[in-house]
């Protein structure tokens, strides 16, 4: 197979597989290949649609969301904190406290690709398409992942970075770092491979 | 086999007049313990004799050791994130279910549609009450220890300064009703209004079991307050007022002792006052919200609500949606004389009638009444004689009878007060209780309101009754009957 592409892929599209997406960027570069990077989430419309409120958040994400606002109450902003108090229905706080961490998500991005010079290309929340198996090798964050894609073996690449939500750019730093230093390391072996 | 119990000595802990489902829920979590080091029990007595005789003891021994390994737990600071963290997500979990009862329609449920609700109820009611004793006052006397030995380098006097830093300067969620009850009382409530207002301070209004007299009970309160408006807004102004010299009060001290580990020991101190009241609604208060399931469960179950959670155990209202079996009429009448239920090498067991008061006599009833000094721990300085006024019991018919009765000048005794007690607590000369320490509900209030206060006098509400002249030194922390 001719290699096209490399899809960096996690469950939503909102942090991680955009880190793999630009620290792959910034490795294909280096090595002077000519291969398009894109990022996709095997399930970033279905999350779309529960910040969106057009689908029902499950039971433990609601109860994780609230959980963070409350330990944390620092990390989100006074609207959040004024809902906490008002005591509004928690499935809609829980949207808002979703919608406010992609947000953060982004600016994370910014600042990391900021530190490390790295090109952030526009574009998240995508969703993983049967376009996106063609000619491409998949570079996925973790098992649980791995486990919704169809796709060999061979085509696919498991860093092993698991799903954390929440956090500010210092809680994130380490599974940033994590994806950069894993992405680098398996390049040359996923370039190799195809030609 | 209980009769080994007869020879063991027991440590007195609670005394609240609750529901038999609740003393089971209290001690279930002896069993379901998750190796949190506050539930390493493995005896334990609670007992109701009707009305409002009412106790919880440990097995000494278990006692000690619990409180051991309280300290050690809470000495590591990186415990206590994790602590945090847990206790917020009890607090979502059941924030989430009673927001999804309240969508529920229960009125024409079966048995078996009916059940998964209950038994989630149930399941969230047991978790709630294995964690919050994690904010139980063993754990403070070992961080206090820490605190007052670094304090004695620098003042002379230690329990005015442990007083003033480990009194929290933020608005505890009492603060918070008594904010938002002023907010109702400034415009003309509607029913909308009290149903909010129920929903986020449901552990204001424990032991109701219906929806009529629930908002009879909130709507006799804004009646009696909506008068007295000007002077509730004086009150809390001050209380406001209060808060920001002791924030500025607090700083100086700090500066001085310079301390990392007092003042994260502190965060501590005012975090677990706070998350005692967020938990709290998880065990009571969460029925109030749910009360059109409960009481569509005890149609089904052919009882009065009332009965139902007042007289079965958590295991016999689950076994009753499979086995359509309940207890006896013989066992439910025993049980409205008095009931024990107990834990014995981590066993339940329940007793009732005059088996339960045999029981008794020969286990946690043989103590030294004739004693006429007692220790406690001082939550809110100062020195008051007066005459004894017992409140043992929680129920909102029954405090506000106790209100009416209350003279100037008299001394609040009670097992531990709730936040249903406030105003009683607000008319007290001083306030003595059995439990609790220096963030329990009575020490923050009777800071609050600036009320002598002493806390976690073991059993002292057998040894006192009512009318009795007692003298209570909230400095040293001791009550003398003269």
């Amino acid at each position: 197979m001719k290699l096209e592409k490399i899809v960096g892929v996690c469950l939503a599209n909102a942090l991680r597989s955009k880190v793999i997406e630009v620290c792959s960027i910034k490795t294909i570069t280096d090595l002077k290949v000519d291969v398009e990077v894109t990022s996709r989430g095997v399930k970033a419309d279905y999350w779309k649609n529960v910040v969106a409120g057009k689908e029902e958040i499950p039971e433990k994400y609601l109860i994780a969301a609230i959980q963070r606002a409350n330990t944390n109450p620092m990390n989100y902003s006074e609207n959040i904190k004024n809902m906490l108090e008002q005591g509004l229905e928690q499935e809609i706080i829980a949207r808002h406290i979703l919608g406010e961490e992609r947000l953060n998500y982004k600016q994370i991005i910014m600042r990391f690709c900021e530190k490390k010079g790295l090109f952030l290309p526009p574009g998240f929340h995508r969703q993983l398409t049967e376009k996106d198996y063609e000619q491409s090798h998949m570079i996925v964050a973790s098992d649980a992942e791995r486990e919704l894609i169809d796709l060999p073996d061979e085509r696919i690449t498991i860093l092993g970075i698991k799903d954390v939500l929440g956090g500010t750019y210092q809680d994130k730093k380490p599974v940033l770092e994590e994806i950069h230093f894993k992405v680098q390391n398996v390049m040359h072996s996923i370039i190799e491979k195809y030609l | 086999m209980l009769k080994d119990m007869y020879n063991m000595s027991f440590r007195h802990e609670w005394g609240e007049p609750v529901p038999l489902c609740l003393h089971d829920t209290f001690t279930y979590a002896f069993i379901e313990h998750e190796n949190l080091p506050w539930n390493d029990i493995s005896n334990s007595i609670t007992y109701l004799i009707q009305p409002d005789n009412a106790g919880g003891y440990i097995k000494e021994n278990e006692f000690q050791r619990r409180g051991r390994k309280l300290g050690e737990f809470f000495l590591n600071k990186k415990n206590i994130p994790w602590l945090i963290d847990n206790y917020n997500k009890i607090i979502a979990e059941v924030k989430v279910f009673l927001d999804k009862i309240e969508k529920t329609n229960f009125s024409k449920m079966t048995k078996e549609e009916i059940y998964p609700y209950y038994k989630k109820f149930i399941k969230l009611r047991n978790k709630t009450t294995r964690w919050y004793r994690g904010t139980r006052h063993e754990a403070e006397y070992f961080i206090g220890k820490i605190i007052r030995d670094k304090i004695v380098k620098h003042y002379s006097n230690v329990n005015e300064i442990f007083r003033i830093i480990t009194d929290s300067p933020y608005t505890d969620p009492i603060g918070e009703e008594q904010e938002d009850w002023l907010r109702l009382l400034e415009k003309k409530a509607t029913k909308n209004d009290f149903k909010k207002h129920i929903k986020k301070y449901s552990m204001f209004f424990t032991n109701i079991f219906s929806k009529e007299e629930l908002y009879r009970t909130i709507k006799d309160r804004y009646k009696k307050d909506k008068p007295k408006i000007a002077k509730l807004k004086e009150k809390k102004e001050k209380s406001e007022q209060k808060r920001i010299e002791l924030a500025k009060k607090q700083k100086e001290i700090l500066l001085k002792i310079n301390s990392k580990d007092v003042e994260d020991y502190l965060v501590l101190f005012h975090r677990f006052g706070e998350y005692r009241f967020r938990l709290k609604p998880g065990y009571a208060g969460i029925e109030v919200l749910s009360l059109d399931m409960l009481t569509r469960v005890a149609e089904l179950a052919n009882m009065r609500l009332h009965d139902f959670y007042e007289l079965l155990t958590v295991k016999e209202s689950l076994d009753f949606f499979k086995t359509e079996k309940l207890p006896t009429k013989k066992v439910l009448d025993d049980r409205k004389i008095a009931r024990v239920h107990l834990i014995r090498n981590k066993k339940q067991y329940t007793l009732q009638g005059q088996e339960a008061i045999d029981f008794l006599n020969k286990t946690v009833f043989k103590i030294d009444i004739t004693k006429s000094e007692f220790k406690g721990t001082p939550a809110c300085h100062g020195k008051v004689t007066g005459k004894v006024k017992l409140v043992l019991s929680n129920k909102m018919d029954e405090i506000n009878k106790a209100l009416n009765e209350f003279e100037e000048g008299q001394i609040l005794v009670t097992h531990n007060t709730q936040p249903n007690m406030v105003p009683l607590m607000a008319k007290a000369a001083a306030i003595v209780t059995a439990q609790g320490g220096i963030t329990s509900h009575s020490a923050v209030i009777a800071r609050e309101f600036q009320i002598p206060c002493i806390v976690g006098i073991e059993s002292v509400t057998m040894f006192l009754k009512d009318n009795d002249l007692i003298e209570v030194d909230a400095t040293n922390g001791t009550v003398r009957k003269l």
